[in-house]
């Protein structure tokens, strides 16, 4: 066994026991396999079959770049907020 | 590719959008509020049960045919599945019902504790056939001859440690695991799995004089160990769509054989609303004929291991390994050479990982793709790729006016021009410009964003 070996045996059992652990597999109310079945069934069929062809008309890769973006900015921004405001009750 | 089938107008994709939208979300509330009494099979399996008759708070033995040891008592409330299961502070329970050959069972149970010490004999669960032997066993494993199970969730395969199965890696404590086992006692083996993960492969009875099961045994040692809802594993239908294995079961139960991008296998899904007709996407599983497959969209007709069948258009997606590399081969060099690169290859195999621990650190940070928020995020990128790509199919819009039905002339988006000396479609001139707009609009999001920040 080498030192790679060792050191990568302490990193995974760090992830298995510590860090995978503490990682819920589904939210409450609405897990990973509602999601999914929410959107492949009727919702994914529904919008390609109603906007197919529009990627002639339309740069389909940057729209959805640019609405990655956002979401993920905005999202981010209202964590960080959120954060900010039960600091402030915290401390209060 | 072009649609044959009528283009619906805007206000009625609205509406189909709507009531999708609507059925989709009631089947969901009903999926998750349906009793789960009404979903368990009863067929071919020895007895089914779920707790609920019998008297709260006092001893399971005696009761409903079950035969207990020790403390286990019927719990009632937020501890069980549903309404009242078995508790245990440090005992067992068994039951006999009627042998079978071949069918399956499925039950909850949860571990009120994994910190087991090797003095005290661990949770098990044990069947038996009509003449009294050991048909298989799960059970969490603590003992110290094979430390590599230490913590885990283990199927017999036969007698011989050796052989065993781990059927849950990592068990939490205080968590119901839904447990489906199947067997053939003609064939003396038996497969097990566990919430909604796969099969374990078919593994041999635990003792080869075995031809059925009739008796269950839980082995429940520890304070707060429970068993719940046990019953007959529910068969491949149109409520059970997840339980049919192969196409042809899916396909006949009137359920949908799709390819998870995130999974990276096949599933049968329950359909959401459309109906069974030939048809683009999800539909393309009712068309029968090569003809009727490949005049709708994003059908392709082809064989997929179950003979030529028309089967919706999926992306399947490589998953890169990591492969360690060789050291160098110092078999052909000579003297001092030789020396140098044997003394290269020492230094390097210190630091170099096998290829066993760089497979186990990758499945690690695979894992991780199947827990929140990897797996959800992992689900919608999954969903935008798909449209994304898959809108990328052109198709004509047949419009009716006055009786007379026409397609909708786009002739004019390849009138070519001249710009700058270049010659452009209009197509891609139209198509440039979209995205100089959808560019301005995200600046002013942008814009936005920072003046709410600053």
């Amino acid at each position: 066994m080498s030192v790679a070996d060792i050191l990568l045996s302490i990193v995974d059992w760090l992830i298995q026991k510590i860090i995978l652990p503490v990682f819920p597999e589904n939210l409450p109310f609405f897990s990973i396999s509602d999601l999914e079945n929410l959107l492949q069934g009727s919702l994914k069929h529904n919008l390609i079959w109603a906007f197919a062809g529009i990627g002639d008309l339309i740069n389909l890769k940057l729209l959805f770049t640019f609405i990655g973006v956002v979401i993920f900015c905005e999202v981010a921004f209202w964590v960080v907020r959120a954060g900010i405001f039960l600091i402030k009750i915290i401390r209060g | 590719m072009e649609l044959k089938k009528r283009t619906p107008t805007p206000f009625l994709k609205c509406l189909y959008l709507l009531k999708f939208g609507l059925l989709g979300g009631f089947l969901i509330l009903f999926g998750i509020l349906i009793p789960f009494n009404a979903v368990l099979g009863v067929e071919n399996v020895p007895f089914v049960d779920d707790f609920d008759s019998y008297i709260p708070f006092e001893p399971l033995d005696g009761q409903g045919g079950w035969s207990a040891w020790g403390d286990v008592i019927v719990e009632q409330g937020d501890f069980c599945v549903d309404y009242q299961c078995a508790k245990s502070r440090a005992g067992g329970i068994e039951k006999t019902g009627s042998p079978v050959m071949n069918g399956g069972w499925v039950w909850f149970f949860k571990m009120g504790s994994i910190d087991r010490d090797t003095s005290i004999y661990p949770f098990e669960v044990r069947t038996y056939s009509s003449n009294g032997r050991l048909a298989f066993k799960i059970f969490y494993y603590n003992w110290i001859e094979k430390p590599e199970f230490i913590g885990k969730i283990l199927l017999s395969n036969g007698a011989d440690l050796n052989n065993y199965q781990v059927l849950i890696d990592n068990p939490e404590p205080n968590k119901w695991y839904k447990i489906f086992c199947e067997w053939q006692g003609n064939n003396e083996i038996y497969r097990c799995r566990y919430d909604d993960y796969p099969y374990s492969d078919w593994l041999s009875f635990y003792n080869n004089d075995v031809f059925d099961v009739s008796k269950i045994v839980f082995d429940l040692y520890l304070e707060n160990d429970g068993v719940d809802e046990i019953g007959g594993i529910p068969e491949c239908s149109l409520e059970n769509c997840g339980l049919c294995e192969t196409y042809d079961a899916c396909i006949s139960a009137g359920c949908y054989w799709l390819f998870s991008n995130y999974l990276q296998e096949w599933y049968c899904a329950t359909p959401t609303g459309i109906s069974e007709t030939c048809g683009s996407f999800y539909n393309c599983q009712f068309c029968l004929t090569m003809e009727e497959c490949e005049g709708q969209l994003n059908c392709v007709w082809e064989d997929r291991g179950q003979g030529e069948k028309c089967y919706m258009e999926e992306v399947f997606l490589e998953i890169p390994a990591w492969q360690v590399p060789e050291l160098e081969d110092c078999s052909t060099l000579s003297g001092t050479e030789k020396w140098l690169c044997d003394i290269k290859n020492f230094f390097a195999g210190l630091f170099m990982p096998s290829q066993e621990k760089v497979n186990r650190i990758y499945n690690d940070l695979q894992a991780f793709k199947l827990k929140f928020p990897f797996n959800y995020i992992g689900i919608l990128k999954g969903f935008f790729r798909d449209i994304e790509q898959s809108l990328e199919t052109s198709k004509t819009i047949p419009v009716k006016l006055l009786g007379n039905e026409k397609n909708v002339d786009f002739s004019f988006f390849n009138t070519i021009t001249t710009i700058g000396g270049e010659t452009e479609t209009f197509k891609n001139v139209w198509y440039d410009f979209s995205s100089i707009f959808i560019l301005i609009g995200f600046v002013g999001w942008l814009i936005s964003f920072v003046k709410r920040i600053f």
